[in-house]
């Protein structure tokens, strides 16, 4: 094929249909940028009600004296209190690596692509600890469950409900980040990476 | 608009250049706070985001999993010719399905090329250097001239 032919085609494109008014167009991205911000606040607050409803429930129940507080309570509540706070600052590094990923969307190509790898590369990363924390945590439920039975804080069927059903969620979130790990996150990483390195080869 | 609609149907078949398009969209909105008219045009600067944003992208991932009702009235790309309606789709197909055979890195050289833009321009939306983005528009043309077939379409069309 003649390349000239091809510029000839090309040249020939119109744009055609109405065009939406600016304020119009601005005004719904607007709205959609601030959809998704309060999807991502939203489940930001969920976690955080959980954490603080889960203390308040321990502390009222205490000086309630319906359920007092034992070492192995105390110990479990510290134990997801540290969990919680090691959560926050991993979604805050991620948060900040996804922000300058979008800073990078208006330099060049070569730097554009590097943000977006170190993006992926910190999910790779969130993925890993996810499947390495999944089983601990199964784990330390289970064992401070077993705990709390055995100091007679619980009831048989509420441990062995507690363990299956964390067991079970614990199965189906470690499954699910697998999954976009293996099928999404890696072949992505590698597509970019060649990219990359293509740009870099050849960089101003 | 002309960028963006360009860029999109280069990167992604008809069933999926309203998602690239709304995602550039979202990405020139987010950007443009840091955009600085002292370091380059506007024009380079949404040529970056768009062909960054469709390097990027991936159809499997749908951050908002909605449309922007906007995109229903939005301007398309055509032809200029009077008689284009007919077979418009058909040669917008057939003119990006040919780009779209390229390595991604190589379509976005040649379109910016096909857009009359420098290879200094060039140089500056990909990061490349202008002798390599010469070198990459001879090798495209040598495959161009080499893929089978194309002119007769072409003349079809």
């Amino acid at each position: 094929m003649n390349f000239e032919e091809l510029e000839k085609v090309w040249e020939k494109q119109v744009i055609a249909g109405p065009s939406p008014a600016a304020d119009h167009l601005v005004a719904e991205m607007r709205r959609d940028v601030a959809t998704a911000q309060r999807r991502v606040r939203g489940g930001i607050i969920v976690v955080a009600l959980a954490f603080a409803v889960s203390w308040l429930i321990a502390v009222g129940g205490h000086l309630a004296g319906i359920k007092l507080f034992t070492v192995v309570s105390i110990v479990a509540q510290l134990t997801f209190t540290a969990l919680f706070v090691l959560f926050l600052i991993r979604a805050r590094h991620t948060a900040r690596v996804i922000q300058s990923e979008t800073i990078a969307m208006g330099q060049n190509l070569r730097e554009s692509t590097a943000a977006t790898v170190r993006t992926i590369d910190v999910q790779v990363a969130n993925a890993k600890i996810a499947l390495m924390a999944i089983p601990l945590v199964v784990g330390v439920v289970a064992w401070l469950s077993l705990a709390l039975y055995l100091s007679g804080s619980s009831k048989g069927i509420a441990v062995t409900a507690n363990i299956a059903l964390t067991m079970v969620v614990g199965t189906v979130m470690g499954a699910a980040v697998a999954y976009r790990w293996r099928r999404h996150l890696d072949p992505r990483r590698a597509e970019l990476r060649s990219l990359l390195r293509e740009l870099d080869s050849y960089a101003r | 608009m002309g960028i963006l609609l360009k860029t999109a149907h280069a990167f992604a078949a008809s069933a999926d250049c309203d998602d690239l398009v709304q995602e550039m969209l979202l990405a020139v909105w987010r950007a443009l706070p840091t955009y600085d008219d002292t370091r380059c045009k506007l024009s380079t600067f949404l040529y970056r985001v768009a062909n960054n944003r469709a390097q990027n992208w991936n159809r499997t991932q749908r951050r908002y999993g909605h449309k922007l009702d906007t995109l229903e009235k939005f301007p398309h790309l055509g032809f200029a010719e009077a008689n284009a309606g007919v077979d418009a789709d058909q040669r917008l197909e057939w003119l990006y399905g040919i780009i779209r055979e390229l390595p991604p890195l190589d379509r976005t050289v040649l379109m910016l090329h096909l857009d009359r833009l420098t290879h200094r321009e060039i140089g500056e939306i990909t990061g490349l250097t202008e002798n390599h983005i010469g070198v990459r528009m001879h090798r495209i043309k040598r495959w161009l001239a080499d893929r089978k077939g194309s002119a007769d379409e072409l003349r079809r069309t």
